[in-house]
């Protein structure tokens, strides 16, 4: 169940949006970026994203190019996911409660489609996100290599989950201009 | 007893039951169709998978800039395993290919810029990886003051070296990651011929002193 | 109520009765294949095998300790000289027996990790190159993290998560099965004393046996031919290969299931024949 929870907060770290990112964000990817930069205070708790996940954002976004009602759809998935974990008083995803989990997921796997996102699994039999077209677009491996050390998700980590949906989403959305259609 | 031919009930009535069976299958899922179908769609490509490696290559020769402003949207930003440059200490004997991401293709290859750092002209750290064996193992020569030339396919950087050190790989206040600052750091196992792995990085800080920034607004 | 009218209602319930005997036949089929693909180990072993999963393995973990070998001064060559095919089949059968809930035994490497160390060394004194104390220690961490990677790449992920699930999984699919079979005998029986002709019976009999085969064969020949199992988002070679054949074997055996289906439906066919001739004489 450890590791259950572990992959349950990668995931949710790699999809959650978390930032106070109004509803019409501005559509480039300076907002998003400032938007996962700035702090979230969740019951006088603030959590930051480490600086690797949101460079990885930048890096995707940079190759990536967003339309307005992609990050507008999108962000409004995120705060779905957001006004869940901050009604619920969550700072440690690890204890998130089962209810509450079930709405972030719902929101997460509806942004996560939007973006065109995938979950699959590399040779080391890790859990990584990829494009619609199997290329690597996230992983939180290490920033220094070849130890053999492992990735430990602190607990300042977890909360963080929906900080990245936001961009991961804006992000990988771009190629599917399914937002307007999937308002229906 | 009249026996009606039943010829067209032996083809029509078994589609029927087909068409309800699946009818029944599909109004069950229905109120579920959303989080199957999102599962589907997260949990499957869309075209058939290759899980052949392939690393691209956008990089040939760099473009002769190496000062100003390029627009972010002009770049062909390097998605994760391209080749996209080249990196030369030319006091150290290092001339290796760049790849953006670090992982075993990448440094099998060359050398790497992490995927969670920046890459060069971005105003952030970029940190590169090699291995100390193969593409990094003269790094130990490159001293302060030396220059490092890097070739990207958008344009020409070249640092200058202003420390060098030995830090555990577990020790993550050898880099950071959230510098506003145009910064570069090349690292490898250390020492350079020991056999087997070590806990150990040699890293080398460096500056730049000239290249393309790359304008992010649009 | 006339003799027509009665014999026009016993047509209809008839035909819904053979309506339930088609799902529940295809439920009760649909509950056999689970219990025979998802839930029996035995089938995971044969994909395993069919798809060259402990071959594919074997050169994921190579490309692995290639890398390690850039790092660590050793040679590509020799890192090919650790694995053993043996070995590999034993773990990743090991982590199935942990998936299938058979042992709660966590799979160990530290064989292979102290015969790996016993030749890292060897191979170090071979080309003279001194042990000494630092040495030592950077080929006990390589040792370390290839035997740490080996098991990785050895065990099915989640194995012991997944586990919990299949203990009630049988239970559940069990009763199904034991309720749809006995719906299916209780319709079967229905059918067949409502009928006074018995030939009707078995056109009832036949009608639900094709509706099924119908369902049992659609479904899968679509999945088949659309090769949407290719898409499967695995980019580890080995998970990928043994998901396809995985999901195409369970599609082949709902065909194979089919199949049966249709020389049952021969025989009634005849059976069909037989109580016509008798009815058309009687």
């Amino acid at each position: 169940m450890k590791t259950v929870n572990r992959l349950f907060c990668f995931i949710l770290a790699v999809f959650l949006l978390f930032a106070a990112v109004p509803a019409r964000a501005a559509s480039n990817s300076d907002a998003i970026i400032s938007a996962l930069k700035s702090g979230v205070v969740v019951n006088g708790h603030v959590v930051n994203i480490p600086a690797s996940y949101i460079n990885q954002a930048e890096n995707y976004l940079a190759a990536h190019k967003l339309t307005d009602e992609q990050v507008e759809y999108i962000v409004g998935q995120i705060n779905a996911a957001k006004a869940a974990i901050r009604d619920a008083g969550v700072t440690d995803l690890h204890k998130i409660n089962p209810t509450t989990k079930q709405e972030v997921l719902s929101a997460v796997q509806a942004a996560a489609n939007e973006a065109n996102l995938k979950l699959t699994v590399g040779s080391d039999k890790k859990v990584k996100i990829a494009d619609s077209n199997g290329a690597i677009a996230f992983t939180d491996e290490s920033p220094i290599k070849t130890t053999g050390a492992n990735v430990h998700f602190a607990l300042t980590l977890v909360p963080l989950s929906l900080l990245m949906t936001a961009f991961c989403l804006c992000v990988f959305g771009i190629s599917k201009y399914k937002l307007l259609k999937r308002h229906d | 007893m009249h026996h009606r031919s039943h010829t067209k009930d032996f083809i029509l009535i078994p589609i029927i039951y087909f068409l309800l069976g699946y009818l029944i299958l599909f109004l069950l899922i229905f109120p579920f169709r959303h989080t199957i179908s999102s599962a589907i769609d997260l949990l499957f490509f869309n075209k058939p998978n290759s899980t052949e490696e392939s690393v691209g290559n956008i990089f040939s020769t760099a473009p002769d800039i190496s000062s100003g402003t390029i627009k972010l949207s002009s770049i062909k930003f390097p998605t994760y395993g391209a080749r996209f440059g080249k990196v030369e200490i030319s006091s150290a004997g290092i001339n290796a290919d760049l790849y953006f991401g670090d992982g075993t293709d990448q440094l099998k290859n060359g050398v790497g810029v992490y995927n969670g750092s920046s890459i060069p002209g971005y105003g952030q750290t970029t940190l590169i990886a090699g291995h100390n064996h193969t593409f990094f193992h003269t790094l130990g020569k490159a001293k302060p003051g030396d220059k490092i030339q890097i070739d990207t396919n958008y344009g020409k950087y070249v640092y200058q070296i202003k420390k060098a050190q030995i830090r555990n790989a577990s020790d993550t206040s050898a880099y950071n990651l959230q510098s506003k600052k145009e910064n570069l750091i090349l690292y490898t196992c250390y020492p350079f011929n020991e056999i087997g792995l070590t806990a150990q990085r040699y890293y080398v800080y460096a500056d730049m002193i000239s290249g393309p920034k790359i304008d992010k607004q649009e | 109520m006339n003799g027509s009218t009665k014999s026009k209602i016993k047509k209809i319930i008839s035909l819904i009765l053979a309506l339930f005997l088609s799902l529940t036949m295809a439920l009760s089929v649909l509950v056999l294949v689970i219990q025979n693909t998802v839930l029996n180990p035995d089938y995971l072993r044969n994909q395993l095998s069919t798809s060259h999963y402990y071959d594919n393995v074997i050169t994921e973990v190579e490309e692995k300790f290639s890398s390690y070998a850039s790092a660590s001064g050793f040679d590509d060559s020799f890192f090919k000289t650790v694995l053993n095919i043996n070995d590999v089949q034993l773990k990743v059968n090991e982590s199935l027996s942990v998936l299938y809930g058979e042992s709660d035994v966590s799979i160990g490497v530290s064989d292979f990790q102290n015969t790996l160390y016993s030749k890292l060394v060897q191979n170090v004194k071979d080309r003279k190159i001194a042990l000494n104390t630092n040495t030592d220690k950077a080929v006990r961490l390589l040792a370390q993290t290839c035997a740490e990677t080996y098991l990785q790449y050895v065990s099915i992920p989640y194995a012991k998560e997944i586990s919990m699930y299949f203990p009630k999984l049988k239970h559940i699919l069990f009763y199904l099965q034991i309720i749809s079979l006995s719906l299916a005998v209780a319709l079967v029986l229905l059918i067949f004393f409502i009928n006074h002709w018995k030939h009707r019976a078995v056109r009832a009999y036949i009608y639900a046996m094709a509706g099924t085969t119908l369902m049992l064969t659609v479904l899968p020949v679509v999945f088949l031919i659309s090769g949407f199992s290719n898409r499967i988002a695995l980019i580890s070679k080995s998970l990928y290969e043994l998901a396809v054949c995985y999901l195409n074997g369970i599609a082949f055996l709902s065909l194979e299931v089919a199949l049966i289906f249709v020389v049952a439906l021969v025989l009634l066919s005849l059976l069909y024949r037989y109580f016509l001739k008798k009815a058309k004489n009687g």
